[in-house]
């Protein structure tokens, strides 16, 4: 059976170096301490559902209780708009990577290239793809994964997880986030 | 010695003891007559550099490495994660562009080596003076060979000068890739670029000797529609099936049905490419599929021969076969499977042996394939008809209470398919989840050399889907080849100034993301938006697979002329020549610019002017990677599926918020470069869904030149597309709006309220609103 952070693709084994196992808590930590952390969301938020919720509805509830600029990426933002959430940016997941790639880029919101990016719902192999380029450059940035499935790629990431335990994780996070 | 001027009379005394070897003979004054040799006459492997640091500067290249290591000598492996060195030197991003190179050579070579068969064959059967003539609607035959070689091929051997050409870029950019030689990323990728041309160049040359050594449709608007899909082939008869991209040893099948006057008797049908190139040669040959499908067919037992070729053929095909009593002949030397050469043997000595239980032979005289492929299919059917290859429903089940949910198989699988699911259903006798897989497998195989259980996953979903499959009866356009001349006119101005869209060209390999149904879409979306679309290789076969309410496909549905609302089936692999070779042509025939050895114009001309944009949503081979950058280096933009951003390792994107990135120059307005806006906005990028994938092909077609009205055609659909799959307008359309003229009509006013919101300004117009723009500083005051 697969381990807690074998990489959810059997062969995606980058290198030497390769990203940790995070927990709610450690999640909630991170976020509450970088300066400018970015949230972004793939596609897989339009067709996962967790216990009768929506990854999408996860994703707003993250976003309101730390207050990270959210980034909707491929076509997602559609799914934020018809719950009545306002993405602070809908844009290509290859755009938003191709910019924090970048050392002088401003930000979303202009006050600085971000230190910390909050990835959740990417399709597998694409989202493992864009934390590779960020690992090699950008190394300002740090990156974690609340997807179910373990990145190698990312900093940090959830660890591989049946869908109810993913559910928990996500409960969790969204709890200590709220607890300030 | 001088070469001798063809027509020249000269005299040689005292024979006696003089060797003499006439080499080229030079047509000098034919040469003269058809156009002046332009800058760049077959340009080296530096030539056009800086051609491709303008690209580079605007289009700057995006690595996501696949592997943090280099192990590609003795030093290694070398970690080179995070900014470390190889021992050699080399860092990450290097590393990624001499991956990328290497892949571009592979995948030139392999075009190139196809090429360099046919071209040989066909001289040696019909001398290097047979003429090469594609019609009287064609006299630009060969718009990429004009273009970068400066030949105008006239006859067969003009094509093995082009070849040539061909074979000396690409051995030295492949030698840029050894330890120690090139190591900037930037000079990499213009290799890149430069080998990737010279692979349109090879499938140009390709295409143009199989035309017209085959006599296939030359740009035939109305080429026949012929039968594809795995439920087409007639298994009363005995079966061939050719696989690869080569097409001669399936016409030599051909040939020799109709030589005994048997063609009826036998079904002669093809996989990948070679499917395609056979219904050029014969339209009553059959389409089996591409390549994701090969193992379905194979293991169905339905081939009592299989010819393979070249190219994408499965590794472990005589493997494969031999599990249901299938025949294997190969007839290339590029892939030989460790196969007996049987070449020189007696013919009925192999057939014997092959009909007594030799799993295959490797013949390499094409003829002597046909002969043996025929009389072993008609020897093996009657003894094949009992074959049982595949489970039934029964043992379905039983299998499937054996799946001990460890979830290997999914995790195999690139497209993350919930195989273990559809098991638990499966073993409650419920088929349906499993079936339901079929259409996203990209039949690899993979979840079944990890299955603990030992299970076959893909059987079981062939099984499963068997009713599907069955009814796989589907109807493609034959391919054409060459868009007419004729053809450029009509549409040449209309493509240039917008009223056209744009042309949208769906290539490269069924390695989607969540089954080819994704590319059928999106083909009829542009197609019903007065797009021209054209499709070439298993894009075209997959675009075949779908049918609307009525039976029909999009093939049968619209017309196969170049045209406005076309689905056009250019043919196979190097065909895609032909969809570049159209845009060349838009620059020659519409627009008079001189093409010979004229590259970096053209190239420029089509990057500012031509709306081409080329999708490959399912690219997954090295062929794929230099049809992709050939195509940058023309200035022709490619968006590619999810899986090509993670096996491609590279693309080159725009920055839209860096206005300083978007100037050129306005000929004739002199001076200073003038901004042009974001378009196109990047020339390789890779979409994570089918409606990023369209809002983005409809934005990549937007050019510089548009008039204000093509603008407002452009823009009209990508708002359109972007307001129905994201819910709002795009937050960059105001950069694509020049003047408020160019707001669609039924929306102006509610659109020029939010320009006004956002403090939008109408954009300095050059004189006389004419846009004429150029990325090339020798033009910036006229057209020389």
């Amino acid at each position: 059976m697969v381990e807690k952070d074998d990489p959810w693709e059997i062969a995606n084994i980058p290198g030497p170096r390769r990203g940790k196992i995070l927990t709610p808590v450690i999640a909630a930590r991170m976020i509450k301490e970088a300066k400018r952390p970015l949230f972004i969301v793939g596609s897989l938020a339009l067709e996962t559902e967790l216990n009768g919720k929506s990854l999408t509805e996860y994703a707003i509830e993250i976003a309101k209780e730390s207050q990270m600029p959210l980034v909707a990426v491929a076509h997602t933002l559609k799914a934020f708009l018809e719950r009545g959430f306002e993405p602070d940016s809908s844009m290509p997941l290859i755009n938003i990577i191709d910019r924090l790639r970048d050392a002088d880029w401003e930000g979303l919101k202009g006050a600085g290239q971000h230190d910390l990016v909050v990835f959740i719902g990417m399709l597998y192999y694409i989202g493992s793809q864009g934390l590779s380029t960020l690992k090699h450059f950008a190394p300002w940035l740090r990156t974690i994964t609340l997807c179910r499935f373990f990145h190698p790629n990312a900093d940090m990431s959830f660890p591989n997880m049946s869908e109810e335990e993913w559910a928990n994780y996500l409960d969790e996070l969204v709890a200590k986030l709220r607890m300030g | 010695m001088d070469a001798i001027k063809k027509g020249t009379i000269f005299t040689i005394s005292d024979l006696e003891n003089v060797r003499i070897s006439i080499g080229e003979i030079v047509e000098e004054l034919e040469a003269k007559e058809w156009e002046p040799m332009g800058p760049h006459p077959m340009p080296g492997i530096a030539t056009l550099r800086n051609w491709d640091f303008k690209l580079l500067n605007r289009y700057k290249p995006f690595y996501a490495p696949l592997c943090d290591m280099c192990c590609l000598c003795t030093y290694g492996k070398c970690d080179l994660t995070c900014g470390k060195k190889g021992a050699c030197g080399i860092k990450i991003d290097a590393q990624q562009a001499r991956i990328v190179l290497i892949a571009c050579c592979i995948g030139t070579a392999a075009h190139a080596g196809h090429a360099r068969h046919l071209v040989d064959h066909l001289i040696g059967k019909y001398g290097r003076d047979f003429p090469i003539e594609l019609g009287p609607s064609i006299d630009i035959e060969a718009p990429i060979i004009r273009t970068v070689t400066g030949i105008r091929p006239r006859k067969l051997g003009d094509l093995e000068d082009a070849l040539n050409y061909v074979e000396v870029e690409l051995m030295n950019c492949l030698s840029a890739a050894h330890t120690g030689q090139e190591g900037a990323f930037i000079d990499f990728e213009s290799k890149n670029l430069h080998v990737s041309m010279v692979d349109n160049l090879a499938k140009e040359i390709a295409d143009i000797a199989q035309i017209v050594g085959y006599d296939f449709p030359r740009g035939d608007p109305e080429a026949p529609l012929v039968e594809i899909g795995l439920g087409v082939v007639d298994r009363s008869k005995p079966v061939i099936l050719c696989i690869g991209h080569n097409v001669m040893p399936g016409a030599e099948v051909v040939n020799y049905l109709s030589a005994r006057g048997i063609g009826g008797e036998v079904e002669v049908c093809g996989m990948c490419c070679t499917a395609i190139d056979i219904t050029r040669y014969e339209p009553r040959a059959k389409i089996v599929g591409h390549i994701a499908q090969q193992l379905y067919a194979v293991r169905s037992g339905i081939a009592d021969v299989i010819v393979v070729d070249e190219q994408c053929v499965r590794t472990d095909i005589v493997e494969e076969a031999m599990k249901v009593k299938t025949r294997v002949i190969a007839s290339n030397d590029k892939i030989c499977y460790g196969l007996p050469d049987r070449t020189d043997d007696p013919t009925e000595e192999i057939i014997t042996d092959l009909v007594n239980g030799a799993p295959g032979a490797l013949i390499l005289d094409l003829e002597k394939v046909g002969e043996v492929a025929v009389e072993v299919a008609l020897r093996m059917a009657p003894k094949r008809a009992q074959l049982k290859a595949l489970p039934d429903r029964q043992e379905l089940k039983k299998l499937a209470e054996s799946c001990v949910q460890c979830d290997e198989c999914r995790r195999a699988c690139p497209n993350d398919l919930q195989i273990p699911d559809a098991m638990v259903s499966a073993a409650k006798s419920n088929f349906d989840p499993l079936a339901k897989l079929y259409e996203s497998c990209v039949g690899c195989a993979r979840c079944e050399s990890v299955c603990r259980a030992e299970l076959s996953p893909l059987n079981m979903i062939k099984v499963a889907a068997e009713y599907e499959i069955k009814e796989e009866k589907y109807k493609l356009r034959a391919g054409r080849g060459p868009v007419l001349d004729t053809e450029i006119r009509n549409v040449g101005a209309p493509i240039v100034f917008g009223d056209i869209p744009g042309v949208v060209a769906y290539v490269g390999c069924p390695n989607y993301p969540k089954g080819g149904r994704e590319v059928a879409e999106m083909a009829e979306e542009f197609i019903k938006r007065g797009y021209i679309v054209v499709a070439t290789g298993c894009s075209a076969m997959e675009i075949a697979r779908y049918k609307d309410e009525e039976g029909k496909t999009l093939y049968e549905k619209y017309t196969g002329a170049f045209e406005r609302g076309c689905m056009v089936n250019i043919g196979s692999c190097v065909a895609n020549a032909h969809v570049i070779g159209a845009a060349i042509k838009i620059a020659g025939i519409f627009a008079r610019r001189k093409l010979r050895g004229n590259f970096e114009e053209i190239a420029d001309y089509i990057l500012n002017r031509v709306g081409a944009c080329g999708v490959a949503w399912g690219a997954m081979s090295q062929k794929a990677a230099s049809i992709a950058t050939g195509c940058n280096r023309w200035g022709i933009p490619v968006i590619l599926g999810p899986h090509g951003s993670t096996a491609y390792r590279r693309l080159y994107l725009g920055r839209k918020d860096k206005e300083e990135d978007w100037y050129a120059y306005n000929v004739k307005e002199g001076g200073e470069p003038f901004y042009f806006g974001p378009a196109p906005e990047h020339l390789i990028y890779a979409a994570e869904t089918k409606e990023e994938a369209m809002v983005m092909t409809a934005k990549l077609c937007i050019r510089p030149s548009d008039n204000p009205r093509g603008r407002m055609i452009k823009l009209s659909n990508y708002i359109d597309l972007h307001e129905r799959f994201y819910g709002r307008l795009p937050d960059d359309w105001h950069l694509f709006v020049r003047d408020v003229t160019e707001l669609p009509p039924g929306r102006r006013k509610e659109l020029a309220r939010e320009l006004e919101k956002i403090g939008w300004k109408p954009m300095k117009m050059p004189p006389g609103k004419i846009f004429d723009p150029t990325n090339l500083e020798r033009f910036r005051n006229g057209w020389k």
